[in-house]
């Protein structure tokens, strides 16, 4: 590759970074003070702290938009839906940023507990009603689960559990499924592509690159009513669908 | 090992790899049902309904199902069951 072109690249490699951490920076004190209200009773809700994650994620994008545009496709997925699980694949911790790209503003993160040891973020994630599901007993995961989707949100979770170490798609855990067959809510599967080429794992800085997400029609549980074990049915046709999606655009299973 | 055990062994493991999509190379006796084939405590719930499916009995519930940490330690539990020597549902 020629100097120049290596150079622009880190340059905007640079860049990016610097952006990113500079609106973290500005945006965190803010989210502490509601943080700080929500824990003194002063009116705040979770949601209104979950709506503000996203709003501190919808200006990430915004901002970084020059060196990462985010294409999103999401014509197949109804306007006005009722609470539901979103599930993604994960390919890189941008995956969490991505999430406001869609206009769904109360999403609540249900995930493994390394998320909520990120010392900046945990105190907003946890105001937020964020589920810690490692750290909790199964039974107290679901009815948490189930608690936010009657409040209104979507309930967000990486089936695949950790991120992707080679940007393939790697085998779901059952728990998301099993929870909107229990709650009787859809399942939106939103597949998101080229995040690893972004931030793989290990890698410091970020390197400009397209990222596309692509929303996928609801599936819903009533669909697989009659198998023996519906929430299983429904995660391998889910986790189908991804393979699906992932192979048409190329970056195979 | 008499047939009918290597009979159970395959039909454990053919279960397994099917609902879990498991590697079948991976299926030794001395795999860790947590840490080596990656179960976690929902799909070993699914685990047992599967078992249960593949032979045709009632496994939850019986003594010895929360001792289970191996893959061999579910062939025993099912051989154990087939000759008589589990106790029943406690």
């Amino acid at each position: 590759m020629p100097l120049g072109k290596v150079s622009a690249r880190a340059a905007a490699c640079l860049g990016m970074t610097a952006v990113a951490t500079a609106w973290t920076l500005c945006a965190l004190p803010c989210i502490y003070v509601v943080v700080l209200l929500r824990r003194c009773r002063l009116g705040v809700s979770g949601r209104t702290i979950r709506r503000l994650n996203w709003g501190y994620g919808r200006v990430m994008l915004f901002l970084m938009r020059p060196w990462l545009p985010v294409r999103i496709r999401d014509a197949a997925r109804p306007k006005g839906h009722a609470p539901g699980v979103l599930v993604c694949n994960h390919q890189s911790f941008l995956d969490l940023f991505l999430l406001a790209a869609q206009d769904e503003a109360d999403l609540c993160l249900m995930a493994r507990h390394w998320p909520f040891r990120l010392y900046f973020f945990a105190p907003a994630m946890l105001a937020a009603g964020f589920i810690d599901a490692e750290s909790l007993p199964g039974e107290a995961v679901a009815a948490l689960a189930k608690e936010r989707l009657k409040e209104g949100a979507m309930l967000v979770v990486f089936p695949e559990g950790h991120r992707s170490r080679t940007g393939r798609l790697g085998r779901f855990h059952a728990g998301a499924f099993r929870i909107a067959v229990e709650a009787d809510v859809p399942v939106f599967p939103l597949v998101i592509r080229d995040s690893f080429a972004v931030c793989p794992p290990g890698r410091l800085f970020l390197d400009p690159s397209p990222v596309h997400m692509v929303c996928l029609a609801p599936v819903h549980p009533r669909d697989f009513r009659h198998e023996p074990l519906p929430h299983r049915a429904m995660m391998r046709h889910v986790r189908a669908l991804f393979v699906q999606n992932l192979n048409e655009a190329g970056v195979g299973r | 090992m008499t047939k009918d055990d290597t009979a159970i062994i395959e039909t454990v493991n053919t279960a397994l790899a099917e609902e879990f999509e498991l590697d079948p190379a991976a299926l030794v006796p001395e795999a860790d049902i947590r840490a080596d084939l990656g179960l976690d405590s929902l799909d070993i719930v699914d685990m047992v309904i599967v078992l249960e499916r593949a032979f045709g009995m009632k496994l939850k519930n019986r003594q010895g199902l929360a001792q289970i940490r191996t893959l061999g330690d579910i062939h025993a539990f099912i051989i154990d069951l087939r000759d008589g020597d589990a106790p029943g549902q406690g």
